[in-house]
């Protein structure tokens, strides 16, 4: 996997909306997270959950655009989701599960709303009420494939300054430009689209979230203005060369007994992209800064917000202790914007 | 017609057409109660609700009182 820095740096070409997000809340949690690869215990079935409900909804999109009726692809998404989250003996000879031994058990996550039954219902329940007669229409591509679950690289015609190798051209193990005997490395923006729609005669993004919070105007109002929201307008924006509107959330509220599910729209104009744009060139030239002097400052006025940041109680010890309450409560997960989904 | 539990304690892969037929309708059953206002309805283990032991408490009568 091409690694998202610079070689023998600390200076990050590759950006999504997640490290972006991370930098621009406290670039001392940005180091945590992106930097030295520390995520909390237990976080991993939040990843997993979202990833297994993104992709029984992808296949149903898929399934649609080749003319399956509604019950035929809500079957095979139903079907799909049992079978992600079964859990076959792993053969020890090829290192993998063994699904003709028979056996196994259902994934038993720890967590009280966020299990294997609450999964199912949430994908039967979403396509009952979004499935059949949806006025968001998935968008087909020049190729003929639906428009969902698209991963996106950007170059930007800038990137950082020390990316200049004078020495060059370099072997590309990842993607760049070669000018003369000098190969510069861009910034890429880079990350991936749930969906692109049709809806009441706009083109949108729609991005589905699952939460536990109630789906109020406060939970829609969050994304506006919005860093993942603003990259998804402006690169669809780029990649299909067609105006783009805005992003659609469809938000899923999980609960023990129910879920409960939100629409939401949230509007880009042309200049509002070229403003959050214009915005990120600061920012990475910060990010590239603060790589540079290999120092990333604690940002204490967003210790507190949306319940109390994660790494809030590793920076309210002292410095020199830090290290050992990170190793005792954390565990490494490196996250790379330029791995594939 | 099998119990919604034993369906999700089977192989997937022995699963058939049918069972998952059963489970779609199952949580589209569900989804018309929750639909109604029942908000454990999703729910396949029983929730628990308030426990009553003793009918007086439920008529917001305190120990002692005398009814009439």
């Amino acid at each position: 996997m091409t690694s998202p820095f610079l070689p023998g740096t600390k200076i990050q070409f590759a950006w999504d909306s997640t490290s972006l997000g991370w930098f621009k809340e406290c670039p001392r949690l940005y180091q945590y997270y992106m930097i030295e690869g520390w995520s909390p215990k237990g976080e991993r079935i939040h990843l997993k959950y979202g990833q297994l409900y993104h992709s029984g909804l992808e296949l149903y999109d898929k399934l649609r655009c080749q003319s399956l009726s509604h019950d035929d692809a809500l079957n095979e998404v139903v079907s799909k989701a049992l079978y992600d989250t079964w859990e076959y003996p792993v053969d020890t000879e090829q290192n993998a599960p063994n699904q003709l031994a028979g056996g196994g058990k259902p994934w038993t996550p720890d967590h009280t709303s966020k299990t294997r039954e609450t999964l199912i219902r949430s994908l039967i329940w979403y396509l009952e009420q979004f499935g059949v007669d949806d006025p968001a229409e998935t968008v087909v591509l020049a190729n003929g494939k639906p428009a969902v679950e698209l991963s996106f690289k950007m170059e930007l015609d800038w990137g950082p300054a020390q990316s200049v190798m004078v020495d060059g051209p370099v072997s590309a193990s990842y993607p760049g430009e070669v000018i003369n005997t000098k190969a510069i490395q861009p910034y890429i923006l880079c990350g991936h689209l749930d969906r692109v729609v049709n809806f009441a005669g706009g083109t949108y993004v729609m991005d589905r979230k699952t939460t536990g919070s109630a789906l109020g105007s406060n939970y829609f109002d969050q994304y506006d203005p919005d860093n993942q929201m603003s990259l998804y307008s402006m690169a669809a924006q780029v990649i299909y060369q067609t105006p783009v509107k805005g992003v659609i959330i469809d938000a899923a509220q999980i609960m023990v007994g129910f879920t409960r599910f939100g629409r939401g729209f949230t509007y880009r104009t042309p200049t509002q992209t070229d403003e959050w744009l214009s915005d990120v060139e600061r920012w990475l030239r910060l990010a590239e800064q603060y790589a540079t002097e290999g120092y990333w400052p604690m940002n204490d006025k967003s210790c507190h917000k949306y319940g109390g940041c994660t790494f809030r109680k590793i920076c309210s010890k002292s410095p020199e202790v830090r290290q050992k309450f990170l190793e005792s409560d954390f565990e490494k997960r490196e996250w790379n914007p330029l791995e594939p989904r | 017609m099998s119990d919604i539990a034993t369906l999700f304690a089977t192989d997937p892969l022995s699963l058939t057409k049918d069972n998952i037929g059963e489970i779609v309708k199952y949580y589209r059953e569900r989804r018309a109660q929750f639909n109604l206002g029942d908000k454990t309805a999703g729910a396949t283990k029983k929730m628990a609700g308030p426990k009553i032991t003793d009918v007086n408490e439920l008529l917001g009568l305190v120990k002692g009182d005398k009814l009439g």
